[in-house]
């Protein structure tokens, strides 16, 4: 598995927004991160070993001030063992609204390069309804397929929310085909969940990068 | 695997064929020659234990032959296939088409007789083994056993299985769907289904392709093919087996398990426009709309029932199918007000119902006229609820096929109430015969349109996101 960093460069070079972050050692650091970032944040334990980190604890969200951000920052940091591979602390703003979707990469054994979409968050293991798109395909065939999926009128705006800018979801689909057919040696899949779209574009929350099994 | 392109055509139309393994005896080995006895191809036999097959000489071998065969149809027993292939590479014939079964299908010793086959198609071309061979319909190559006559036109089927193949030549004959070529691959030694799909794809007189597929070696050569179709305007009807068998579950949510092998066959199906349906009769009917329709429009249908209930019923399946039918104009209505075709206190409506009376018999011609010469008509659906089996029916069926002839207009017959006569042929068979798409519902009807106007939208839509080039191809 690459590391975060690594992960969230190469993303960043192919296109896919990210929210901002920063990831720390300790929880000094961790607050002088979230001041620094302002208002609410969330504060995530970046583990090789805890791929799950909803069901292991490890994520805090909505964290005000700097007596919570130490305080779920020490937590977090107590919450593995002392032995665990730990990467560090990772500090974003709270995003909110918009809709979360999965976005993914991978290099299928049949029919190689492959690009996913679907419900994000805790969803994606639910619901099962992800589709894939084969690269190389442009902007076009990427709304095309934004369009056909199962998803779309939930973009579309329901309930009162207002209909999400896809341009930035195209974007992304397009720079993961790029990536997945320009890296398809040294990355066997990428994950990108929650990937949340909004009226004011998209931002990756969480992403998860395989290397191929050697 | 390498584009074979023209070395195909070596393999199915070929000028000289050898049948090695040709017998009186044995279901395939006569069967099949006498199939090529009557096909346009210089036949020769080699059986080195008989003097002659069905009247024409034997050879002992292939290197004993007058002419160089350019295709060598086999059917000896399991393990002296190997050796006629290794004799038909020293002869320079350039194909084969193995019909002995026994190999991967039957246990270890059957995949090691296999695994030599798979070595010797680096040297020639090969089809099978535990195929049904193909059907070259159009040059009239008949290298299977087919018990039906065939009707020439632009639908190629690839299948898996080569009994599927055999029973479905007779079911899409009997529809009256045009065809092509029919090939099964059998094992898979040597041709994939994926390299035939290719070679449809690239066949210029080929306008509609289907496939019964079980699974997938090379998912990229086939998505390619896919996509080459879509470009080129050949719609491809696919049934698929296998596709509840996931292989992976969705135990977590790392893309590559999300990745259930279904559902990314389904996506690459959908991404490049291939139309999945779920079982055979459901491609006999999208195939035949697609090969009956060509390229010509369908989006203004009218709907002509000669009885109301079928009528009202066909419009709420119309509409669900997302073909609502659309009112007629005052043009028309005018048109059929002045030629009385409905009676003055009923309103005109689409399906419009215009009675027994009128619908049966040469007299159909008449009343249906108005809507075959109007230009704001695509497409013509003719509704019957009744036996075909009367003598008039007769006269019905040949009015409508001289209908479609006159005016070149698209026809499709939904005969509700169709068995077959205890003597004489049906209406329904009549039209049939004569290329006009007949169902037995207005649902097995519609679906099958439905499915060609989504294949035709997403075509267009497909073309215009990917800028209308082949640029983009790979």
């Amino acid at each position: 598995m690459l590391s975060y960093l690594e992960s969230a460069s190469l993303l960043e070079d192919y296109g896919v927004p990210l929210a901002p972050w920063k990831l720390v050692g300790g929880a000094d650091e961790a607050v002088a991160a979230a001041e620094a970032i302002g208002g609410a944040v969330a504060l995530k334990l970046i583990s090789p070993e805890h791929t799950h980190k909803s069901d292991m604890g490890l994520v805090r969200l909505g964290l005000e001030g700097a007596i919570e951000v130490r305080e779920a920052a020490l937590a977090l940091l107590a919450a593995v063992p002392e032995n665990c591979e730990r990467e560090g602390l990772l500090v974003q703003p709270m995003v909110t609204g918009g809709c979360e979707v999965f976005l993914g990469a991978l290099v299928d054994p049949q029919f190689g390069p492959l690009v996913a979409f679907g419900p994000g968050g805790i969803f994606v293991e639910l619901l099962g309804g992800v589709d894939f798109l084969r690269p190389p395909f442009g902007r076009g065939s990427a709304a095309l397929f934004v369009e056909r999926n199962a998803l779309r009128p939930l973009l579309s705006g329901v309930r009162g929310r207002r209909p999400a800018d896809t341009t930035a979801l195209v974007d992304a689909l397009v720079g993961l085909g790029r990536l997945i057919l320009e890296r398809q040696n040294d990355v066997a899949s990428v994950d990108v969940n929650p990937f949340v779209v909004s009226d004011r574009g998209a931002l990756a929350l969480d992403l998860r990068i395989e290397e191929p099994r050697r | 695997m390498t584009d074979h392109g023209a070395a195909l055509d070596g393999l199915f139309s070929p000028r000289v064929t050898v049948h090695i393994g040709a017998s009186e005896s044995g279901v395939y080995p006569a069967q099949i020659f006498q199939g090529l006895m009557i096909s346009d191809t210089e036949l020769y036999a080699v059986n080195p234990n008989r003097e002659s097959v069905f009247g024409l000489p034997c050879y002992a071998s292939v290197a004993k032959l007058p002419r160089r065969a350019d295709l060598a149809i086999i059917t000896v027993p399991r393990q002296f296939v190997a050796g006629a292939l290794s004799e038909c590479i020293a002869a320079g014939v350039r194909a084969a088409v193995v019909i002995s079964s026994g190999f991967a299908e039957a246990g270890a010793e059957g995949a090691t007789l296999q695994h030599k086959i798979e070595e010797l198609s680096r040297d020639i071309l090969v089809l099978g083994p535990n195929c049904a061979g193909f059907a070259n319909i159009a040059d009239n190559i008949i290298a299977t056993r087919l018990a039906a006559p065939s009707k020439r036109g632009g639908l190629s089927f690839v299948s898996q299985s080569g009994a599927l193949m055999m029973a479905l030549h007779g079911s899409f004959s009997e529809r009256g769907i045009g065809l092509r070529q029919l090939v099964s691959v059998g094992n898979q030694a040597g041709l994939r289904a994926e390299d035939i799909l290719a070679h449809f794809v690239q066949d210029p007189e080929t306008r509609v392709i289907s496939a019964f597929l079980e699974g997938l070696r090379d998912g990229g050569r086939f998505a390619r093919a896919l996509q080459e179709s879509l470009v080129a305007g050949k719609p491809v009807v696919l049934v698929k087996s296998g596709r509840t068998d996931v292989g992976q579950r969705l135990a977590s949510t790392h893309t590559a398990a999300v990745a259930g092998e279904e559902r990314v066959f389904e996506s690459v199906c959908r991404q490049y426009g291939a139309v999945l349906v779920d079982d055979v009769d459901e491609m006999l009917s999208t195939s035949l709309l697609f090969e009956r329709l060509g390229s010509l429009p369908m989006e203004r249908i009218a709907y002509i029932t000669q009885s109301g209930g079928l009528g009202s019923l066909t419009g709420d399946i119309a509409k669900l199918a997302g073909l609502e039918p659309r009112a007629f104009s005052p043009k028309l209505e005018a048109r059929l007000r002045r030629d009385k075709t409905v009676p003055d206190y009923q309103p005109i409506l689409n399906p419009i119902d215009l009675r027994g009376d009128s619908m049966r018999g040469a007299g159909i011609a008449a009343t249906t006229a108005p809507f075959f010469e109007s230009e704001e008509v695509d497409l013509v659906v003719l509704l019957f609820a009744k036996s075909p089996n009367r003598s008039v029916e007769k006269e019905t069926a040949e009015a409508v096929i001289s209908l479609r002839d006159r005016f070149g207009k698209p026809v499709i017959v939904v005969w509700v109430g169709q068995f077959e006569p205890a003597e004489g042929v049906p209406a329904t068979r009549l039209m049939q015969r004569g290329g006009i798409p007949v169902f037995e519902s207005s649902g097995a009807a519609l679906r099958a349109l439905s499915r060609v106007a989504a294949w035709r939208a997403y075509r267009a839509a497909y073309l215009d996101a990917e800028g209308g080039s082949n640029a983009l191809l790979p």
